[in-house]
């Protein structure tokens, strides 16, 4: 582990982004569609063109991609306008640019993906911990195999029946959506508490079926951890059994799961864009779901792009935090 | 059995233990990796136990410490330090006493210091579960003393366990033993993983502070070789029970104890300090299975002396001391031919 | 759950055992029953599953197709109605036990043929990911090299991205209608990942321990010491990989469905969810619509994973001895 691991990890950062710009490019032309023809023979067919914007946007994308400039001049411009966020404007709301789409709903995914992500961590760790851990109540135990069955049925199936019991029949959230219909969107105290009231369920669907994933790994490496003989060290020093229980055990257990949650992240991101489809919530999830029924290839294009980008930024963060946790590994030259 | 080891204990044992027993229990039944064993350690003294993998030998040393896990359990017995039975103490008086009373070396130093915490505070957390309230620059100072007296660099303290060497490790593991003076040190095979010459040195270093500290060692171990240089007595150890008991030299120069007898024979020369170990490994047949042990005496199957009586006759240790060293003390053993 | 122990759990069959001593033929009557004393939860969950393809398929022949296509019924019937349709104009009528959907469909008929739909997507996928991840393991694991270097890499890298990002840019830019048999086909593209790391990392560590290094010194050629060696020793972990990428690849399928990318015209699980959620179901209380397939999915999702956590013991031993 020295500064060339650093680097090569760096290098397979920049590796996913390149390839994902370069997919968006390349799939297209072998599939041999034009996304501009596409939109336009949609909105004739739905007898909704109005003939100066049409001429616009043509001329736009036909500059804008360089369509008469050979291959590959256009794939350069593509890479080069994708590595700047620049995708260019969004064929179903033209001319609003799709940096500026996309930037309105990546708050809300961004947000919502982190906090549910922090607290299933959080509360599986704790579960997976306190199962495998002799002095712990039973309680825990009772509890572990609901949440194992949770666990397996896809986050958005889950919120489905959410929506149905806790906002349709007892009307204790809201149906959907990000925040109230008709209330501005401003930065004040009323509008972030309407947003969480919004936020409970789709972040809950999240939690319950994560949470079983979290746990149960914790407590195969709790279940590891007591027959270390560290463990059996700190014990004979006479330690209080807190301590065994959260400098020992917990401390040492917790490690694979930041490996874990890097590898899983897509699994999440994936699973969050379905349930802001069916929660109606006004992250990523929803304006993909718009761009796939507008044929918007140019906000879909953009959208899945920083989807990826997003993933492989956070998975080089945590391979790069990840030895300030275990000391072991280094990926700086030992002086 | 009983009567004699009293006997041989006396008052002022620093670690007298009776009678202990440990069993497992898996659905197989009742193991007994312990059965019986009584000895004591005067202050000051350091007694080794050998025997086999499996003989028992650590088995007794968690047992004293009370980190016997569960299928296993302590059946009977006791172990006296200072008038007090570890093995009737609360969960939370023991806590109490280990590292006070009784600390533990542990076998594989190689893991035994957590992996993620500095060895300043593995040191010192042990110390605040025990109520001492320091200051941190009043912990920081002991902790210099600390290593400083296991021959350590000040330094160490701030380093994690894989920056450290098998034998540094092992040396961080004694200064957590002796953080509190504890009157009883059991130090489990504490250089199995290292190589001879360091061996030595981690020895050395253990006897000086046991002699600063006045405290008794119980040394477990399969190598009577290394262990021939620090004891000054010796049990052994077969299919959990004790076998024979005595002085060093009452054990080399005259064993009464057929098993005790091979051992000494397999050795390789005690006298000449060459680098040869004494493993246990040269002696034929194999060491028999808890899950079923033979009746009677349980070496008599690889016992050249087998009698008709020894398979159905359990021998218990009685004092089997020759007279011209009777006054060393007393060498006791379990055999049926005294 | 995972880690069962038998001795816990077999109080009921102890009987069983002592009479098995008798007689050599009792006892390999009872041998699957010693089996499924020793692994009840992979038991339960293969026996889920057989319950849940059987079901489907059964269920299925019982069924009017014509019932599954929208506009054949009456619009949002609550369960438990008769309900009367024409098919060609030939009179019919039929006893809707689930009710019907916004569209006009039964909702009975398209769980019905749904179910084996998706389910056959998960497996179809999963089969070829898992032979494309197996083989590619196995020459990983034994000649390494560049081909192995590049495989690896390539599959961890995978293994980050989104597939569900990369399968929309796929099939809203084909556009072309896929079927089923399709979309397993591209599904089967993004699961052989972790099958992969699995058995190349299996094969490693196999190749290192003796009796490998032995049978290869007697002569027994590389393919013989696959099959005859090391396939045996791999099946756990073949068994839990396969059923971890059959629930993989029928997360993806309903993924799919879900964002309206799904296999046209037909009724998998997944069609009915977007459909249900086209028309806000949830939302208007038509719990008939969207409890069926959801609770479908719920129980084959079930099966896989006890199957997988059956498994464990068998692919991690010392995981079962701990506990």
């Amino acid at each position: 582990m020295t500064a060339e691991y650093l680097l090569r990890r760096i290098g397979v950062f920049f590796l996913v982004v390149w390839g994902a710009a370069s997919f968006n490019f390349i799939l297209p032309r072998i599939a041999d569609v034009n996304p501009i023809e596409e939109r336009m023979s949609q909105l004739a067919s739905r007898g909704a063109v109005s003939s100066g914007n049409t001429e616009a946007m043509i001329k736009h994308f036909e500059k804008r991609f360089g369509l008469d400039k050979p291959l590959w001049e256009q794939y350069v411009r593509y890479i080069w306008n994708f590595a700047r966020f620049d995708f260019g404007f969004s064929i179903a709301f033209f001319p609003t640019q799709v940096r500026s789409v996309i930037s309105q709903a990546l708050p809300w995914t961004l947000v919502l993906v982190t906090v549910s992500s922090l607290i299933y961590m959080f509360l599986g760790m704790a579960l997976g911990a306190l199962v495998a851990w002799p002095g712990a109540s039973r309680a825990f135990k009772l509890l572990f195999p609901p949440i194992m069955a949770l666990s397996a049925i896809p986050y958005y199936l889950v919120g489905i029946a959410l929506i149905h019991f806790f906002a349709f029949q007892l009307e204790w959230f809201p149906l959907g959506g990000g925040y109230t219909v008709g209330s501005s969107p401003g930065w004040d105290f009323d509008f972030y508490l309407d947003a969480a009231k919004h936020a409970i369920l789709p972040a809950l669907a999240i939690i319950l079926v994560s949470i079983g994933f979290s746990a149960i790994q914790m407590r195969g490496m709790m279940v590891t951890t007591q027959g270390e003989d560290y463990m059996l060290l700190a014990e004979a020093k006479g330690a209080k059994s807190w301590r065994l229980f959260a400098w020992y055990g917990v401390r040492n257990a917790m490690l694979p799961q930041i490996t874990s949650f890097a590898l899983t992240l897509g699994h999440v991101v994936s699973g969050v864009i379905l349930v802001e489809v069916v929660f109606g919530y006004p992250g990523i999830g929803t304006m993909l779901l718009q761009s796939i029924r507008n044929f918007d290839y140019t906000l879909l294009y953009g959208i899945v792009y920083l989807v990826i980008l997003s993933i492989a930024l956070a998975t080089l963060i945590l391979d790069l935090i990840y030895p300030r946790l275990d000391p072991r590994i280094t990926y700086a030259p030992r002086s | 059995m009983s009567a004699e080891t009293h006997a041989n204990g006396g008052h002022s044992a620093a670690l007298d233990v009776n009678d202990l027993g440990v069993s497992y229990y898996t659905s197989s039944g009742e193991i007994k990796a312990a059965d019986g064993v009584s000895f004591s350690i005067m202050p000051g003294k350091r007694m080794g136990l050998v025997g086999e993998s499996g003989s028992g030998k650590t088995t007794t040393a968690l047992a004293l410490m009370r980190l016997i896990k569960p299928p296993g359990r302590i059946t009977k017995g006791s172990a006296v330090i200072d008038g007090i039975d570890l093995l009737s103490l609360s969960e939370e008086e023991m806590r109490t006493a280990k590292l006070s009373q009784i600390a533990l070396v542990p076998q594989g130093a190689m893991n035994s210091l957590n992996p993620v915490a500095k060895v300043k505070n593995q040191i010192i957390d042990g110390l605040r579960d025990h109520d001492a309230q320091h200051s941190a620059s009043q912990y920081r100072e002991l902790v210099t003393e600390l290593l400083d007296k296991v021959g350590l660099n000040r330094q160490v303290g701030d380093m994690y366990p894989h920056e450290l060497s098998g034998g540094m490790k092992q040396r961080v593991t004694i200064a957590i033993a002796i953080s509190m003076g504890p009157k009883v040190i059991i130090a489990d095979e504490p250089t199995s993983a290292l190589d001879v010459v360091v061996q030595r040195q981690i020895m050395e270093t253990l006897a000086e502070l046991q002699d600063e500290l006045a405290a008794a060692i119980l040394l477990i171990g399969h190598d009577i070789g290394l262990m021939a240089q620090f004891v000054d007595t010796l049990g052994v150890m077969y299919a959990g029970r004790l076998v024979e008991t005595g002085t060093l030299r009452q054990l080399l120069s005259e064993p009464k104890h057929p098993y005790t007898q091979m051992l000494i024979d397999s050795l390789p020369s005690l006298e000449r300090k060459d680098r040869k170990r004494g493993d246990l490994r040269g002696i034929p047949g194999t060491a028999p299975s808890l899950y079923a042990l033979p009746s009677g005496c349980p070496f008599h199957p690889r016992c050249p002396q087998a009698m008709d009586i020894c398979p159905s006759e359990e021998p218990l240790l009685k004092v089997v001391n020759d007279d011209h060293v009777a006054n060393q003390g007393e060498q006791q053993a379990a055999c049926l031919l005294y | 759950m995972t880690t069962a122990q038998p001795e816990s759990q077999g109080s009921m069959f102890d009987t069983t055992i002592e009479h098995q001593e008798g007689s050599g033929f009792v006892r390999s009557l009872l041998a699957p029953l010693r089996w499924m004393r020793d692994y009840p939860t992979l038991w339960a969950g293969l026996f889920l599953l057989a319950f849940m393809v059987l079901f489907g398929i059964v269920g299925s022949q019982f069924v009017d197709p014509e019932l599954a296509r929208a506009g054949t019924v009456e619009i949002d019937l609550s369960p438990g109605q008769t309900v009367d349709y024409r098919v060609k104009g030939e009179d019919r009528s039929a006893f809707s036990v689930l009710g019907t959907d916004s569209q006009g469909r039964d909702v009975w008929a398209v769980t019905m043929l749904g179910t084996p739909l998706t389910i056959y997507v998960g497996f179809l996928a999963a089969l070829i990911g898992m032979t494309i991840g197996t083989v590619l393991g196995f020459i990983g694991g034994f000649y390494g090299g560049i081909v192995d270097n590049f495989f690896k890499s390539f599959a961890d890298m995978l293994i980050t991205v989104p597939v569900l990002m990369i399968l929309v840019v796929v099939a809203v830019t084909l556009k072309s209608s896929i079927d089923v048999t399709q979309q397993a086909l591209i599904i089967s593209a993004f699961v052989w990942m972790w099958p992969l790391r699995t058995i190349r990392a299996q094969v490693l560590s196999m190749r290192e321990r003796a009796y490998i290094s032995v049978a290869q010194i007697s002569g027994a050629n590389t393919l013989e010491v696959i099959f005859l060696e090391m396939l045996p020793n791999l099946l756990p972990f073949l068994a839990a990989s396969l059923a971890t990428a059959v629930a993989t690849a029928m997360l993806t399928t309903i993924g799919m469905d879900a964002l309206g990318l799904g296999p046209q015209n037909q009724p998998t699980l997944g069609n009915t969810i977007y459909w249900a959620l086209f028309y806000s179901a949830p939302f208007r209380g038509i719990w008939w619509w969207w409890t069926p397939p959801v609770l479908a999915l719920a129980l084959v999702f079930g099966s896989l994973y006890l199957i997988t956590a059956g498994l464990d013991p068998l692919a991690n031993p010392r995981l079962r001895r701990q506990v």
